[in-house]
């Protein structure tokens, strides 16, 4: 009777204390102190690839493993990662006829070498053969100009720019060509493409062509066509040289050396990952590596914001690339990862789970030694996993996120935004050519609603051109919806309500159509919203929902629309020439609003040659202005890239209510102390910071030419 | 579901649950466009072609936490039915009710609320849930322990709440009834302890009983073992179905149905050698006399009035649960009227039906977990028919067989021997029972069938992503938001049991001898 009672009476009583205890440690494990760090990221599968497209959350995670050689550090500037630094020279080459006055010009500038030297920024002249380098500290000095006057009695040659088109088999044929003795003639080249190029000669132009057309006969390859373009007596360069912080390894142990950097330029170029089709690095004529930590990087052309584009670019070892150089890449990335220089290492990866480790004396201090990333993890999950205090960061999507914000534990931060979603206007077209009427649309423009419409409320709204958060861009608040103003404005420019509430001019009714595209709900609803607050107005709105091929490719292009909805991501770089210079006029470029004034092109152009980033923000700002004033564009909201984070992790610098932005890296690592003084861009420079004029170019392939024959 | 009659249990159940699993397997492969070598090798291969961790370990750990949660529910309802026998007739009559009420909550509905309750209002962990992957190797034994037990103890918990519910009933009535034995009076009157009847008789007698009612109930809960492992991540035999109906991946569904046959073979073998080999004959032998309590009958009657009226007041926004009731209740109702015509139709054959066995058979068959396979190859109207029509069919040959014996014993022969007409004893003794019983039959299975349809729609709305309005799919969307509304989960499975529950009841108060 006793084994019956027990089993009958003693199992429920076993099991509720088993329950019982085993809940408690459950409870237990989540709640003790970690080390570690547990993150939620709502994609299944990660490529692994830092170099594709990619979620925030990705790239923040990819981003504490990952070293480019610069960062955009918490202030939005640039700052050192595996590049401790970095500085725009300037090489000048000139030719001479011979050795011996290439060594003349070079001893006489060597006797001014001084306080000329100083107000040049002139560093290093030397002659190699008939050829004369200087190198100037700065990228966009007149000191070069200064600097040939002084050597201009000894006659460099003249050397002749070419243009040559080829056809397929033709650059081989050109590469074997330069080898041969008139070949050798040829001093530099610049491919556009694989069939044209631009080419620097030293002679006879005539002669020169005659034995290139010989060699592709003799190759059996049709002749090139040959155009010249005009002389020069001084080839100017600009080099981005970086110094490589000592002593970095990769995960793998070895060292970090300035050919990974050169293999992973190469790699990148070859791939054709986004960054490769970035302007500057489309320049990189060369990239030169010594021993001793330095590259620099040579550029076919004069453009100050080439420096940001390494900020997005991270170094992977060449011994990885050389391995997997030639696999798909997604298979290569995901099936071998490559090691990182990072302060944090991968030490798993399934289709669950991420494991990050702390590597420490990388340079970053980590304040945790590890992080556990779980993917594909959906809104439910993250609630749970914040509920019962086993997850720490998250990158939730909208869905979801209220009721994780309940959470009196948790803290919503966000990263800059990276796109924005406008209406481009036709500034050409009839009726929105009047800048007035495209004001008037602006304050008749209720954001906030159509953010809390489409977003739930959670979209940021910045009038700016540039990415928030980023040194150079202001926080430039949105045009507040008025709408008695701007139907004050529209009274004022000749349009006149009716009855029927539709504005009209004599002989004239406000009504334009406004592109959307196709396949696309969210953006048609926008449009739809849209249409009904600029009717209010008294405009009559015809939305046109189309395929984005058929609009990019026929319409913008061609100047066929009024307003157009488009996103556009924000980047870091500064140069707005393609969106709004007159240069860039649709067809043939991208300006497709029409914009076109040469006091914007001016203003454009010189925030394209400026390398120096403190005076950007400056020139960013007048330009901003002005183009703003114009109204081309009217920016209706940019997105959130939402991060929940458990309170109790945030640095106590990151901790103010006020505060907004946070990222995996500032949670994971303990902050740099500033190198320079606050407010100071840390750019070094190996000279004192003259004020210099900035010499404009008006054309991008434009090299110096002041001294050119016409 | 529907459970089948203890007596009607068959010879060699477990070789026949594993032969019907193969067969359906088989049939599966077949009808998938796959040849008869194709099926061999997924037979052959089903154990290792699952996904990770493997077929095996799936269904050895989908057998662990069976063999647990029936030992806990099992042990539960007979501890409280002990402890209620202890507080009289009337706290035996209150546990019949209620016990049947929480069996009839459907188990998702269950799964859910506990999963907002536990975790969205206490902040405990669920392990499953929250991948204990993502815990950093070297923790202390005792908390790796207490952490793995925990991962185990909630599908096991989970899945012994309605098992403990039927126990309960089943145990209160036995105990209800047993109290006014003439056996009972009589060890009473030479002095033995309450205790030791209990234990010493009662218990013994009734274990040729609980035996196989506790096969059937293991059966059953094979199939919630589907939702539960569902809900909570689980990557057992249960996970494996959902995951292959969610993927619709045919041969690896039709490897998991060959494993569920292993699963409730093994199973019923077990609790065969625990719960003896003892064929329920021996209830027919010592046939008492059933005896309903007047709270059933008030409660039922109160119920259903309740019920009905709620229903119609409701019928209108915002609540309009009879809006959503009412396809599974139609479903039900349907299957359940054709499956007791179907029965009734066979138990006025003269002979035993010579399908009988086969029948019995089906009778016993996991029709929950056939029915959750079926999501993934049909749409879900056709589902719901598929499973009702398995459901009730598997039904006939245990009520068949009840009937035949019931019929038997009538005294019909005797009647034709005095003379009266055959058409006229029929009349008189077989067809006022055979009705009485079909209407009892009907009203009782219907509460056990819309609990069916319910789940299996719930399956349906959560992997297949079907949206057929009812109460499946509202305890499946409400799954988005128990973490914030725990309640959300639990009002609709409330609704459902007490619906069917009082369906139930009014198959009782028609004839209170049946006992599903």
């Amino acid at each position: 009777m006793i084994f019956p009672r027990l089993l009958i009476f003693g199992v429920p009583l076993v099991a509720a204390a088993l329950a019982w205890w085993s809940a408690g440690q459950a409870r237990r494990g989540r709640l003790e102190e970690r080390t570690h760090v547990v993150a939620l990221l709502p994609q299944q599968d990660l490529t692994w690839n830092p170099y594709q497209r990619m979620t925030e959350g990705e790239r923040q995670i990819l981003d504490v493993v990952h070293e480019p050689l610069l960062r955009i550090d918490r202030e939005g500037r640039v700052a050192p990662a595996l590049a401790e630094r970095w500085v725009w020279r300037q090489r000048v080459h000139c030719w001479f006829q011979d050795a011996k006055k290439a060594g003349v010009a070079a001893q006489r500038l060597l006797a001014l070498k001084g306080n000329r030297w100083v107000s040049w920024k002139l560093e290093t002249a030397t002659a190699t053969g008939p050829e004369l380098t200087m190198v100037f500290s700065d990228a966009d000095g007149a000191g070069a100009a200064e600097a040939m006057k002084t050597i201009e009695d000894l006659k460099p040659e003249m050397a002749k720019m070419l243009q040559v088109s080829v056809t397929k088999s033709g650059k081989a044929v050109l590469n074997e060509f330069r080898k041969s003795g008139i070949g050798r003639q040829l001093k530099r080249i610049w491919w556009d493409d694989d069939l044209n190029a631009e080419v620097l000669i030293l002679g006879e132009p005539k002669e020169w062509g005659e034995a290139l057309v010989s060699a592709f006969r003799s190759a059996d390859v049709p002749p090139p066509e040959l155009r010249l373009l005009g002389e020069l007596t001084g080839l100017r360069e600009p080099v981005l040289e970086f110094s490589l912080r000592q002593g970095v390894r990769w995960h793998s142990g070895d060292r970090v050396t300035t050919e990974d950097v050169r293999a992973t330029i190469e790699q990148v170029k070859r791939r054709g990952w986004a960054m490769a089709l970035e302007k500057g690095f489309q320049d990189i004529q060369k990239v030169e590596t010594d021993d001793e930590g330095t590259i620099r990087v040579v550029y076919r052309n004069f453009y100050g914001p080439a420096l940001v584009e390494w900020v997005n670019l991270p170094i992977l070892p060449q011994q990885w690339l050389a391995e997997h150089g030639k696999e798909n890449a997604s298979l290569a990335f995901s099936s071998d990862p490559p090691p990182g220089a990072g302060p944090f290492q991968l030490t798993r990866l399934d289709d669950r789970v991420l494991a990050l480790s702390a590597v420490p004396g990388n340079g970053d201090e980590p304040l945790k030694r590890q992080v556990r990333i779980l993917t594909g993890a959906g809104p439910f999950v993250m609630h749970m996993a914040f509920a019962t205090g086993g997850a720490d960061v998250a990158w939730p999507g909208r869905e979801g996120l209220d009721s994780l914000l309940a959470d009196e534990a948790l803290e919503l931060r966000s990263a800059p935004p990276r796109g924005r979603l406008m209406v481009l206007w036709n500034t050409r077209a009839p009726l929105l050519g009047d800048v007035r009427l495209r004001e008037a649309l602006a304050l008749a423009t209720d954001r906030q609603a159509l953010v809390d419409e489409l977003l739930d409320g959670r979209g940021r709204m910045n009038e700016g051109l540039f990415r928030p958060g980023l040194w150079y861009a202001r926080d430039l608040p949105v045009t507040p919806f008025d709408l008695g103003r701007a139907q004050r404005l529209l009274a004022e420019s000749g349009w006149l309500v009716d009855v029927s509430g539709q504005a009209k001019k004599p002989e004239e009714s406000l009504e334009f159509s406004l592109i959307t595209t196709a396949g696309n709900p969210q953006r048609e609803k926008l449009a739809a919203l849209l249409q009904e607050q600029w009717a209010r107005l008294g405009a009559k709105v015809n939305v046109e929902v189309l395929p984005a091929d058929e609009w990019a490719v026929e319409r913008l292009p061609r100047g066929r629309f009024d307003g157009v909805i488009i996103g556009m991501d924000y980047g870091e770089s500064w140069d707005q020439t393609e969106m709004w210079h007159s240069n860039e006029l649709a067809p043939a470029g991208l300006n497709f609003s029409g914009v076109g004034e040469s006091k914007i092109d001016l203003l454009l152009d010189a925030l394209r040659m400026e390398f120096d980033p403190a005076r950007v923000p400056e020139r960013a700002a007048a330009m901003e202005d002005l183009i703003l004033s114009r109204h081309p564009n009217l920016t209706l909201f940019a997105d959130r890239q939402d991060m929940i984070v458990r309170r109790a992790l945030l640095p106590e610098d990151l901790q103010a209510a006020d505060e907004e932005r946070c990222t995996l890296r500032d949670l994971l690592l303990r902050p740099r102390e500033p190198e320079v003084s606050p407010g100071h861009l840390q750019m070094r420079l190996t000279e004192p910071d003259v004020l210099l004029a900035p010499k404009l170019e008006p054309k991008l392939k434009m090299r110096v030419r002041e001294e050119a024959a016409p | 579901m529907m459970l089948p009659a203890p007596q009607s249990r068959p010879d060699w159940l477990p070789l026949r649950l594993v032969i019907f699993a193969v067969v359906i397997s088989w049939c599966m492969v077949l009808a998938g466009d796959g040849t008869a070598h194709d099926a061999w090798i997924m037979l052959a291969n089903s154990a290792s072609n699952a996904p990770e961790p493997g077929g095996l370990q799936r269904a050895g750990s989908t057998f662990a936490m069976l063999c647990a949660a029936m030992l806990v529910a099992t042990c539960v309802g007979l501890s409280m039915a002990i402890f209620l026998n202890g507080l009289g007739r009337g706290a035996l009559a209150v546990a019949m009710v209620v016990g049947r009420f929480v069996a009839l909550i459907p188990i998702a509905a269950l799964g859910w609320a506990f999963v907002g309750g536990w975790v969205g209002k206490l902040g405990m962990p669920i392990e499953t849930l929250l991948p204990s992957l993502l815990m950093p190797r070297g923790e202390s034994t005792e908390l790796a322990a207490g952490r793995w037990i925990w991962g185990w103890m909630v599908p096991v918990l989970l899945v012994a709440v309605p098992i403990s519910g039927e126990v309960l009933t089943r145990a209160a009535a036995w105990l209800h009834d047993a109290d006014a034995s003439r056996e009972e009076l009589g060890l009473r009157a030479r002095g033995i302890s309450v205790a030791r009847i209990f234990f010493h008789h009662r218990l013994a007698q009734w274990s040729c009983v609980l035996g196989p009612q506790v096969q059937a109930l293991g059966l059953m809960a094979l199939g919630y073992f589907v939702v539960v492992e569902q809900i909570l991540s689980l990557r057992g035999w249960g996970g494996w179905v959902a995951e292959s109906v969610l993927t619709g991946d045919r041969m690896q569904l039709a490897g998991a149905i060959h494993m569920g046959g292993w699963i409730a073979g093994l199973w019923c073998a077990v609790a065969a050698v625990f719960g003896g080999w003892k064929r329920a004959k021996v209830v027919q032998r010592n046939t008492f006399q059933h005896r309903e309590p007047w709270f059933q009958g008030l409660a039922a009657i109160t119920l259903s009035v309740v019920v009905l009226a709620l229903l119609w007041v409701a019928r209108d926004e915002p609540l309009h649960w009879w809006r959503l009731i009412s396809p599974d209740v139609l479903l039900a109702v349907e299957a359940s009227l054709l499956g007791t015509l179907v029965a009734v139709g066979l138990a006025l054959l003269p002979r035993r039906f010579p399908l009988a066995g086969l029948l019995e058979s089906f009778g016993w068959a996991p029709w929950l977990v056939w029915a959750a396979v079926a999501a993934s190859l049909t749409s879900i109207p056709d589902l719901g028919c598929i499973l009702v029509l398995g459901v009730a069919s598997g039904t006939i040959g245990g009520w068949h067989l009840r009937q035949v014996q019931r019929i038997n014993q009538l005294p019909f022969e005797a009647a034709i021997v005095a003379g009266i007409q055959p058409r006229a004893a029929w009349a008189q003794h077989v067809w006022p029972i055979q009705f009485q019983a079909a209407v009892a039959w009907f009203a009782e299975s219907l509460g056990w069938l819309l609990l069916s349809v319910i789940l299996v729609r719930y399956l349906g709305a959560s992997l297949t992503q079907e949206t057929v309005p009812g109460l499946g799919q509202s305890i499946a969307s409400s799954a988005t938001v128990v973490l914030s509304t725990p309640g959300a989960a639990l009002t609709p499975g409330l609704v459902s049991a007490l619906c069917a529950l009082s369906f139930q009841l009014m198959g009782r108060i028609i004839q209170p001898r049946t006992l599903l």
